[in-house]
């Protein structure tokens, strides 16, 4: 949600939070040295969204230091989880007595933890570039070392990094002065979500409310392109081309993940056999997965069976997909996996690290906070589908069959020749063919599209059958793996029966040509009612054949 | 924008930013109208009046903005 939407929705957002729950309860103590204001309803947001509930403390105005160098009894009966010294560059007109004067807090300061500002850069620099290193820059460079130094060598010492948010939106956002002048604000209002949302990752992190692991589809998430189809070889992700420098930067970053001590599982629909030789050329490799569920079962089957090979419940889960189908399905089925929004390879690493999902607060046994009980285990079940039937009909599927013709030729021709998984006979057609039997009379083409509510997939269904008096044989029959699992395939037999019921078919074979990639239609004609006649050709009375039930609406 | 088209805007504005559906604006409707609206939620609503219509506040503006008429106003000569 933009920082815009949540500043102006906070009232009914924090309505709506709040009805949830179970939380679990902390005590915060918010020390500024500027207005605090908005801050505490933006904080309690972001902190309950993630399942805490916050009691504050707020201190008064420019008074941190007072309130925790002189021991404030109100601040000490408040007995606080965490104390959140928010210092800003409004509070370092000289960075050296700013950190003498925190350091005299930080002695203070016995048993709550610590989330101390550090601070961002000036908004003016006096004498231009020199600043950095002769300047007000560079001194308060010098303060955040302190503030650095004083993280690695105290415990329960967390850094709230405001140099880095203000770096990430820039500081011309970041400042917004006439608010300072007016309401004492050390940042704009719009950095505010950010300040917040970033404070509430830390703070439900040192609770235990991290996700925990990650999971990962395969096909154009890890690496570009579909290994069953492509092979190996014909994969992206390598610093060849620029898809392939997206994915080897995210399988880098996943790795950096994982050596947090961050289990990976993969959660892909795929060809069990192949699918783990797509890691040959890759950065990762399958022993850096701690479960691997790579087969044709739903998502959410396998995702379930990953998170319990891990111990783990699938609300601590990171899924990540490039298909946004699988997200919803995902989503629905387990509101409390944390289920990004990716678009291309590109986006893949700023998703999964703005969120924040495994912000480390490195713990000692001492730094464990009193954390009250909470379900590990609290799946919402609203929202989720009743059965994958529910699903298929939520994504409002049109599929759209006609005959191969001029304008379709060229991608059916494509299709054909690249297409692995879902091919029955593996036979590759040049353009000229493709054309020569769209016009011959002996031959029925059929092609079909699918588009659903997150988009068009395009034409990704070709069959081609043969004619000869009344019986017909399926010759060929693709479909891209992009909308398996849809009911794409009993969409298209049933309309390509329909048309040779019209030209008078009382028998239909079809043809299944084994290959080392089509393992997943090996069963298709026994399962639609056809008898094998001698293993390469399967046969059924046209009115025999068992269609299941589709969720889509069909048009011609 | 008309006026009129200004105050249905800032009506739907005060009604998420109060949450409270049931806000009516006159020219007139001041802080003491408005269950929320204190010196701190003020500066909050200046900021979203801003956004809203894309404008920007002088200083001198903001300290001198007491009655949704005036906002209005601001906002016709601003936009």
């Amino acid at each position: 949600m933009p920082p815009g939407e949540v500043l102006r929705r906070k009232r009914a957002l924090l309505r709506e939070l709040g009805e949830a729950g179970p939380f679990t309860p902390v005590r915060i103590a918010l020390l500024g040295g500027s207005t605090i204001g908005e801050i505490e309803p933006l904080l309690r947001l972001f902190l309950l969204a993630y399942g805490i509930d916050p009691v504050f403390f707020i201190g008064q105005y420019d008074r941190w230091y007072e309130e925790v160098v002189f021991e404030d009894p109100a601040l000490v009966t408040f007995k606080p989880d965490i104390v959140w010294i928010h210092v800003t560059f409004r509070n370092a007109g000289d960075p050296e007595a700013l950190g003498d004067k925190l350091v005299a807090a930080w002695d203070t300061l016995g048993s709550p933890v610590i989330l101390q500002n550090n601070i961002e850069l000036p908004p003016y620099r006096v004498m231009g570039n020199r600043d950095a290193s002769h300047g007000l820059l560079g001194r308060i460079e010098a303060l955040n070392r302190r503030i650095a130094e004083a993280a690695v060598a105290r415990s329960k010492f967390y850094i709230n990094d405001i140099h880095w948010l203000s770096a990430q939106i820039g500081l011309d956002v970041w400042y917004d002065d006439a608010l300072w002048y007016t309401a004492k604000y050390a940042c704009s209002l719009e950095a505010l979500p950010l300040l917040c949302g970033n404070t509430a990752r830390i703070v439900k992190s040192l609770l235990g409310k991290n996700q925990k692991a990650l999971a990962l589809d395969l096909d154009n998430t890890l690496w570009g392109g579909v290994v069953g189809d492509d092979g190996a070889e014909g994969l992206e992700q390598t610093s060849d081309t620029p898809r392939g420098m997206a994915f080897s930067e995210f399988q880098s970053y996943i790795k950096a993940v994982s050596a947090l001590g961050i289990p990976l599982a993969i959660v892909s629909k795929n060809d069990p056999d192949t699918a783990l030789t797509g890691f040959s050329k890759a950065l990762l490799k399958p022993e850096d997965f701690s479960a691997v569920y790579a087969n044709w079962r739903n998502k959410d089957a396998n995702l379930r069976a990953a998170a319990s090979d891990l111990n783990l419940g699938t609300d601590s889960l990171v899924f990540i997909d490039d298909n946004p189908a699988e997200r919803a399905l995902v989503r629905a089925s387990f509101p409390n996996t944390a289920v990004p929004e990716l678009s291309g390879p590109e986006t893949y690493i700023r998703a999964l690290d703005r969120a924040g999902y495994f912000e480390v607060t490195a713990q000692t046994p001492d730094d464990t906070l009193r954390v009250a009980s909470y379900k590990a285990e609290r799946e919402r079940r609203s929202g989720a589908f009743a059965d994958y039937g529910e699903f298929l009909r939520s994504l409002k599927m049109k599929a759209t069959f006609g005959p191969v013709n001029r304008s379709n030729q060229a991608r059916v021709t494509q299709l054909i020749n690249k297409t692995n998984q879902f091919n029955l006979t593996t036979r590759r057609l040049p353009e000229a063919e493709v054309e020569a039997l769209s016009e011959d009379p002996g031959t029925v083409t059929l092609c079909g599209s699918l588009s659903d509510t997150f988009g068009d997939s395009g034409l990704v269904t070709v069959l081609f059958a043969s004619v000869d008096g009344p019986t017909a044989c399926i010759e060929l029959w693709v479909m891209s793996c992009r909308v398996f699992k849809r009911g794409l395939e009993f969409a298209a037999l049933r309309r390509l029966l329909e048309i040779l019921r019209e030209r008078g078919t009382a028998t239909v074979q079809g043809r299944f040509l084994p290959t080392a990639k089509n393992g997943p239609v090996k069963d298709l004609y026994r399962e639609l009612g056809f008898t094998s006649l001698d293993g390469e050709v399967w046969e059924a009375p046209i009115d025999s054949v068992r269609i299941p039930e589709t969720f889509m609406e069909v048009r011609r | 924008m008309t006026r009129d088209e200004i105050f249905a805007k800032l009506t739907e504005l005060f009604r998420d930013l109060f949450d409270d559906r049931s806000i009516v604006l006159t020219d007139a409707t001041t802080a003491s109208d408005i269950e929320g609206w204190d010196s701190l939620e003020h500066v909050s609503l200046i900021v979203a009046v801003e956004k809203l219509f894309r404008v920007k506040f002088t200083m001198d503006e903001i300290l001198s903005l007491r009655k949704v008429g005036d906002m209005a106003d601001l906002v016709r000569k601003k936009t």
